[in-house]
């Protein structure tokens, strides 16, 4: 039936079996076929309940930073569940060694919310076929392009598949060039439409934390957001402004673009035309072709001595 | 009346106990005091820092002003440290329950403070002291991280050992100086003491793991749960049971204690 | 009861808005929120606003008080006195979980000012379900469609408008103003579908005996095993109706400032962090039991209800799909 899923519960069992690790994330069954959650296998059992389909939506990276402290865990990874580690590990939260990565080849996820919507009704199964999402439902199989029906994240995806596992469930798919036509849409506004633009989404923000705590980018230890000294507790808009600025600000040149944040946010936020913005500019600023993919030389987090500007010694502005 | 609403209340004087511990006379400006108990608690704000739950440390039948015994940790009780007699606080309350006293009559007591857990139950001893009639054999278990993070050093060297029929052992986990007394934790040091659970009432007040250590030792020592006596912190910030936060499953601190018996606790979550 | 043409809304809003501040489902982005209404669109096609009542009336920052001078010499304003509002277009769970916040903040020992103000100035006009939300679960909950607990008028959805029945004195008052707007009603119809409505997911849930099914159960391995997909956000309580915990602080420029009081959640991992270091419930699993004890088992202790009306925000918006509707699932199967 579902022979990615079947393999994907064969390679946790064995894993988890051999003890080659302690724990294997993924999804598992929820509410409803079209919300399976965020899962974590103990043992070949619960390894035997792993769901694997076109719903897998949340992101899962950011929960290493908590599972791997008492031993290796494994991870089914699609490519921005791969970015994600990549970050982590580069920044030294999680060691490499401590994951064992089963790559997928992702062809998106589609939106629960989005799907019921379109159907008019619960939503059992789909398929992505190219351009278009094929949703079953009790009244049998409806089809619709792909970009009325996949997360948002999923539309603007360049990472398929993770650039490196430990095993693959199947041929990974190579990566593209990510495209910032949204953000290229908000620059052309000019500055008072962009204003009342953002003004008008982020009077919304509820500061659940929810984008925060869903980006394997924020894994500081201790956040300055949560830190009155830095950021008050008031929620009016200009602390709104101050919140999100401040953590675009914190994971430029090192967003994944997982585009978890977005999806995370209960008030349809599109945080993540903040992190295309930086993420176009340091593209075009700094010659980056992948800004998104963590790299050797980080633009914005890496300093050699023959950088074209210089260390500004005596600088009196520094 | 909005119960989050302090009072104005005036600064009269600091009187440093350790390096770390200061004592703050404290006087409503409208009012002068308010009517507590021992063990009870109030909400002392430094206005544009924020307000914590401080347990009072004086003693209302001696109808003076409020004190606090106040450790810097953070940052309500860093700005207190930086304060100086004549500047303004705010003062709301007092809450939570006290120790059962009217129980006591009759009955012997043992007192078991770490650190600046002593400042609860220095208002309950000087209550006890003032009415000493009232009680049997009086003993005052204190211990400290050094001798000079002891508290209330006048009282515990001085006043308290003066008393009729009061013992005060005093203990530090590591001494130095010319210290002569005891060097041990004080869940060790109460069973070398042995105090015997005999018609006594146990109170202890700490940080959480010496209490946590003191119930068991209190227990070894043959005491029943309903004689051991002790008095929670947990994080606080409305006081009056609204905020949702300082709950031990079904009980909130800040209403059902902080006075609870080691009876009580044993019914509750193990989380505080 | 009267009934109301749908075309008259806007009409009754306007009048009540004379007096108060109207509040109404705006659409926004693809999403209906309760929103101040100037005469804009108000939303129909909708299950639960995004945002629920609770905000209205217990709202996310608001001021307790303001004070000005320096170290020796200060002065405090109270927060003064909230204008009357009206909140049209809430869910009978919304109410519901309104009644509940009031149980626990007016009830015992002190009075919660700020609510008890505030609460006395809203006119809360709910509408009533004819359809359940794909995520509703209100009757698991003890709550029905046809909820007046909290609500000062009932508003019925009827063919071409609404059958409308006034809950409290407060509710009488505002339909007086608005007579003209109202007829007889025909029939009681309208009312008796939205309270004989069944919410499917609810029939899939056992709620009975569950504060006594959870004795004992604190200990159990399934809190460490459902923990550890939570993300600690506060998405969950800051959507729900009936989360009531808050946070004191203070805010301040130069020798102004205020003291608010402000939505936290029991989720994020400092809520207990004290001073000093000190955490009851460092670990998510003790913070993710808290908050479902805390609705199934200690708010049933304490005010004789659970802490959940069944609205199915959490259900919905969990970014991590832990929400009540799972756990109350998974208990079913755990529980003796």
């Amino acid at each position: 039936m579902n022979e990615r899923q079947a393999k994907l519960r064969s390679i946790a069992g064995s894993l988890l079996a051999e003890g080659r690790v302690s724990l294997f994330i993924g999804f598992g069954p929820g509410l409803e076929p079209s919300r399976p959650v965020p899962w974590f296998a103990k043992n070949a059992d619960e390894a035997g309940k792993l769901v694997l389909d076109p719903f897998c939506g949340p992101g899962l990276a950011r929960y290493l930073l908590d599972e791997t402290a008492a031993g290796p865990a494994g991870i089914v990874a699609r490519g921005c569940d791969g970015l994600g580690l990549e970050r982590l590990v580069a920044d030294k939260r999680v060691g490499r060694d401590q994951v064992y990565v089963v790559g997928v080849a992702c062809r998106g996820a589609v939106d629960p919310d989005k799907a019921r919507r379109l159907a008019g009704r619960p939503v059992f199964g789909a398929e992505v076929n190219g351009e278009t999402v094929a949703l079953t439902t009790a009244g049998g199989r409806l089809s619709f392009p792909r970009s009325d029906c996949l997360l948002d994240r999923c539309l603007a995806c360049a990472d398929p598949s993770p650039r490196t596992a430990d095993t693959w469930l199947e041929e990974p798919l190579p990566g593209a060039q990510r495209e910032f036509e949204g953000v290229e849409a908000l620059e052309k506004l000019g500055p008072d439409d962009r204003y009342a633009f953002w003004a008008r989404h982020l009077e919304r923000c509820l500061r659940c934390h929810a984008c925060r705590n869903a980006c394997p980018a924020c894994n500081c230890v201790a956040c300055s957001l949560d830190n009155p000294e830095w950021l008050e507790r008031t929620t009016g808009l200009a602390d709104h402004f101050m919140f999100h600025f401040t953590r675009a600000y914190h994971v430029a040149g090192r967003c994944v673009a997982c585009g978890e944040c977005q999806r995370a946010c209960p008030v349809g936020i599109p945080l993540m035309l903040l992190n295309e913005k930086f993420m176009k500019d340091i593209r075009d600023l700094f010659a980056v072709p992948d800004p998104h993919r963590p790299q050797e030389a980080e633009p914005l987090g890496h300093f050699s001595p023959d950088d074209p500007e210089g260390w500004r010694e005596g600088d009196e502005t520094l | 009346m909005n119960p989050l609403v302090p009072e104005i209340a005036t600064i009269k004087d600091i009187i440093p106990e350790t390096g770390d511990v200061k004592t703050f006379v404290v006087e409503p400006d409208n009012t002068g005091s308010f009517a507590y108990r021992p063990g009870q608690c109030a909400m002392v704000s430094v206005f544009g820092v924020g307000e914590a739950m401080i347990s009072i440390t004086s003693t209302a039948a001696r109808r003076g002003p409020l004190e606090f015994s106040v450790k810097r940790v953070g940052r309500v009780s860093g700005a207190l440290h930086e304060a100086e007699p004549g500047h303004k606080v705010g003062v709301r309350g007092p809450y939570g329950n006290w120790f059962p006293l009217e129980d006591w009559a009759g009955r012997n007591l043992l007192f078991v403070g770490g650190g600046i857990g002593l400042a609860p139950l220095r208002a309950l001893i000087n209550h006890c002291l003032d009415e000493r009639d009232r009680y049997g054999r009086v003993d005052i278990v204190y211990g400290a991280r050094s001798p000079q993070d002891l508290c209330f050093k006048r009282e515990i060297m001085e006043n308290w050992p003066r008393v009729k029929d009061v013992g005060v052992h005093l203990t530090v986990d590591a001494a130095n100086g010319d210290w002569q007394g005891a060097v041990a934790l004080v869940p060790h040091f109460l069973e070398r003491l042995g105090p015997s659970p005999e018609g006594t009432v146990a109170v202890t007040c700490g940080p959480p793991i010496m209490i946590k250590y003191t119930l068991a030792s209190l227990t070894k020592l043959g005491f029943a749960d309903d004689q051991i006596v002790t008095t929670l912190e947990l994080k606080m910030q409305c006081g009056v049971g609204k905020c949702g936060r300082c709950n031990i499953g079904a009980k909130y601190v800040c209403l059902d204690g902080p006075v609870f018996t080691y009876e009580q606790l044993k019914q509750l979550p193990q989380e505080y | 009861m009267k009934l109301m043409r749908a075309g008259a809304l806007p009409r009754l809003l306007e009048t009540l808005g004379r007096q108060a501040q109207v509040y109404a489902p705006a659409t926004e982005d693809g999403l209906v929120l309760l929103r101040p209404w100037t005469g804009q669109a108000i939303a129909t096609s909708y299950v639960n606003p995004v945002n629920s009542l609770k905000g209205l009336v217990y709202p996310q920052t608001e001021a307790v008080l303001e004070f000005t001078g320096g170290d020796e010499n200060l002065s405090l304003r109270e927060a003064p006195a909230p204008a009357p509002q009206v909140v049209f277009g809430g869910r009978p769970c919304d109410a519901a979980g309104l009644a509940l916040i009031a149980q626990v903040l007016l009830e015992g020992t002190f009075v919660d000012e700020l609510f008890r103000r505030r609460r006395e100035a809203t006119t809360v006009l709910t509408v009533a379900c004819r359809e359940p939300g794909p995520y509703c679960f209100c009757r698991a909950m003890g709550v029905s469609p046809a909820d007046e607990r909290g609500s000062d008028v009932m508003f019925y959805p009827a063919d071409d408008g609404y059958l409308v029945e006034a809950v409290t004195a407060r509710g009488e008052e505002a339909l007086q103003a608005v007579a003209g707007l109202l007829a007889p009603a025909p029939d009681t119809g309208a009312r008796d579908a939205c309270r004989e409505l069944r919410i499917p997911l609810a029939e899939k849930l056992t709620t009975d005996r569950l504060a006594a099914r959870l004795e004992g159960f604190f200990e159990h391995p399934y809190w460490e095993q459902v923990a550890r997909r939570c993300r600690s956000c506060g998405t969950c309580a800051y959507l729900c109706p009936t989360c009531y915990c808050t946070a004191i602080f203070d805010t301040s420029r130069g020798t102004r400032g205020r003291r608010l009081r402000g939505w936290d959640s029991c989720q994020f991992k400092d809520f207990l962090l004290m001073a000093g270091g000190h955490n009851p419930r460092p670990a998510k699993k003790q913070r993710v039991r808290n908050r479902f004890l805390h609705k199934l088992s200690y708010s049933p202790a304490n005010h004789g209800a659970y802490g959940c009306v069944g609205c199915g925000r959490c259900v919905e918006k969990c970014p991590a799909d832990l929400h009540m509707v799972a756990v109350l699932t998974d208990l079913g199967e755990v529980l003796p």
